[in-house]
C-alpha cells in the first residue's frame, strides 16, 4: 500500500513538471549546449556531507567535489562512468556503459564493532578503520570468521540505459549488473530529471527510483556467518523498491565561479531498512560551496 | 614533471573555454520545439577589450542598441527566426566584432548533453 502511495506521489510529481517545463532552450555554444563534445572539468570546494545508515556508521563528509566529463562523439567519460551512447531517434539515445558500485562507501566509513559491539564480546579489540582485516576474534569461546560481516567489496557495474529527451526533461530508465562478480545481482533504475533556468540560476530535480535485486541486497546488507552462533541471528537480504529526490542547483558569479548547493534524499528499501546493519531508513545527503569550472 | 603537464593541460583547457574576442555574447544559441518558429532570447554582450568610444550593435540592418564610452556590458531582447549574425560596430559604420546567433529545433539538438547530473561523482 504504501509503495502504491509512494509510485502515485512520483507519476504526480513527474506530470506535474512536464506540465510546466519551458519550451524554450538558450545556450552558449561550445560550453553548455546540447551536442557539445570536448571536456568538462570543475572542482568544488564547500562543506556538506551524506548519512550513513548502518548501525554506528560515521557520516560520509563532502568537502571537495569534483566533476570531469568527456564527451566525444559516441564515447564518454562521466564522473567514473565510462560509456559509449548513440542516438536511436533525435529524442531516444542508448548508452552502454560501466560504472563502479557505491555501496560500498557506506562500509568504507563503517566500523564492525558498531553492530558486533552490542551483540558479542571480542577478546581483542580493534581500532577504529580496520574493518576490513579483523581475522578470527574470539567471540566467548567460538572461534568465528566475521570477514562476511565486516568486509564488504567494491564492485563494477556494466549496464544500459535508455534515455527519452522531451523539452527540458529527461527520463533514464538504466538496469545494471555486476561485472566483477563481487555481489552476482542486478539492479535499475528509472529517473526523470528537469533542467530549469533562472536568470543566473541552473537548477536540475530529478526525482527516482531504484529496485535492487536480492543478490545486491544481501550481500550488502545480508549476515551469513551469524548462524554459527545461533539460528535466528542471520539476516537474508531481499529485493526492493526505494523512492529518492535529487536536487542540484548552480548560481552563475562568471564564466568559471559558481555556487552549488545539492541535496538529495533517499528512503531505503525494506530489504535494506530491516537489516540488522541499518538503524536508519534514509540516507540524506547535503553540500553547499564555491564551484570552479576550467 | 607531471604537476607541470597537469598545470599545462588546465591553463590549456581553462584559455580554451574563454573568448579571446573583443566581446563576448552569450547565451548565442536558440532552441525551440518542433512546432515554434520564433525564439526570445535575452542576450548579455560584454566588451572585453575596446578602447574606443561609442559603439553600436546591430542585427539585420537595425540598431539594437548602442554603448557609450566606459560602458562594459548591455542586455538586449531578441526574437530570432533564423540564424542572426550581430554586429558592433564604431560611430563611422567599421565592423568592428561580429557574433552568430544560432536558431535551431529541439528536435536536433535537444536537452542534456551529460547522461549523468553534473557534479554527481559522490
Amino acid at each position: 500500500m504504501k509503495n502504491t502511495v509512494n509510485i502515485l506521489l512520483l507519476l504526480l510529481l513527474v506530470f506535474a513538471q512536464v506540465s510546466i517545463v519551458s519550451a524554450n532552450v538558450v545556450c552558449t555554444r561550445n560550453k553548455d549546449c546540447p551536442g557539445d563534445t570536448g571536456w568538462e572539468l570543475g572542482v568544488a570546494i564547500g562543506v556538506g556531507g551524506m548519512t550513513n545508515p548502518l548501525v554506528g556508521g560515521d557520516n560520509i563528509p563532502l568537502v571537495i567535489i569534483p566533476d570531469i566529463a568527456y564527451y566525444g562523439d559516441n564515447l564518454y567519460f562521466d564522473n567514473a562512468e565510462f560509456g559509449w551512447r548513440t542516438s536511436i531517434t533525435a529524442r531516444h539515445e542508448i548508452n552502454l556503459f560501466v560504472t563502479p558500485n557505491k555501496e560500498k562507501a557506506f562500509f568504507s566509513f563503517w566500523h564492525t564493532s558498531n553492530i558486533l559491539g552490542p551483540i558479542f564480546t571480542l577478546d581483542s579489540p580493534f581500532q577504529s578503520g580496520d574493518e576490513m582485516n579483523i581475522g578470527n576474534p574470539i567471540i566467548g569461546q567460538s572461534t568465528v570468521s566475521i570477514d562476511d560481516v565486516s568486509s564488504r567489496k567494491w564492485a563494477a557495474d556494466a549496464g544500459v540505459r535508455w534515455r527519452w529527451k522531451w523539452k527540458n526533461s529527461v527520463i533514464n530508465s538504466s538496469v545494471y549488473a555486476d561485472v566483477s562478480d563481487v555481489y552476482k545481482g542486478t539492479h535499475g533504475s528509472l529517473s526523470f530529471t528537469s533542467k530549469w533556468a533562472f536568470d543566473d540560476w541552473t537548477v536540475y530535480t530529478s526525482p527516482n527510483v531504484h529496485w535492487y535485486s536480492d543478490n545486491l541486497t544481501d550481500y550488502y546488507y545480508g549476515i551469513r556467518t551469524l548462524p554459527l552462533l545461533g539460528k535466528g541471528l542471520g539476516y537474508e537480504g531481499k529485493s526492493g523498491l526505494q523512492f529518492g529526490m535529487r536536487v542540484l542547483a548552480l548560481h552563475s558569479i562568471d564564466d568559471s565561479w559558481h555556487v552549488l548547493i545539492r541535496a538529495s534524499a533517499v528512503k531505503l528499501h525494506s530489504g535494506m531498512r530491516n537489516s540488522p546493519l541499518v538503524d536508519s531508513s534514509t540516507v540524506l545527503s547535503g553540500f553547499v560551496g564555491m564551484a570552479y569550472q576550467f | 614533471m607531471l604537476t607541470a603537464s597537469i598545470v599545462a593541460m588546465i591553463s590549456f583547457l581553462s584559455q580554451a573555454s574563454s573568448d579571446p574576442a573583443i566581446w563576448r555574447v552569450e547565451p548565442d544559441t536558440c532552441l525551440v520545439s518542433e512546432s515554434e518558429t520564433r525564439c526570445f532570447m535575452r542576450v548579455s554582450i560584454t566588451l572585453l577589450s575596446l578602447s574606443v568610444g561609442k559603439v553600436c550593435i546591430i542585427a539585420n540592418k537595425q540598431v539594437l542598441t548602442c554603448m557609450y564610452e566606459g560602458q562594459k556590458s548591455v542586455t538586449v531582447d531578441i526574437t530570432l527566426t533564423s540564424d542572426t549574425t550581430l554586429h558592433l560596430n564604431d560611430t563611422n559604420g567599421k565592423r568592428l566584432a561580429e557574433h552568430t546567433l544560432v536558431f535551431n529545433k529541439l528536435l536536433d539538438a535537444d536537452f542534456s548533453q551529460r547522461t549523468r547530473l553534473p557534479w554527481s561523482l559522490f
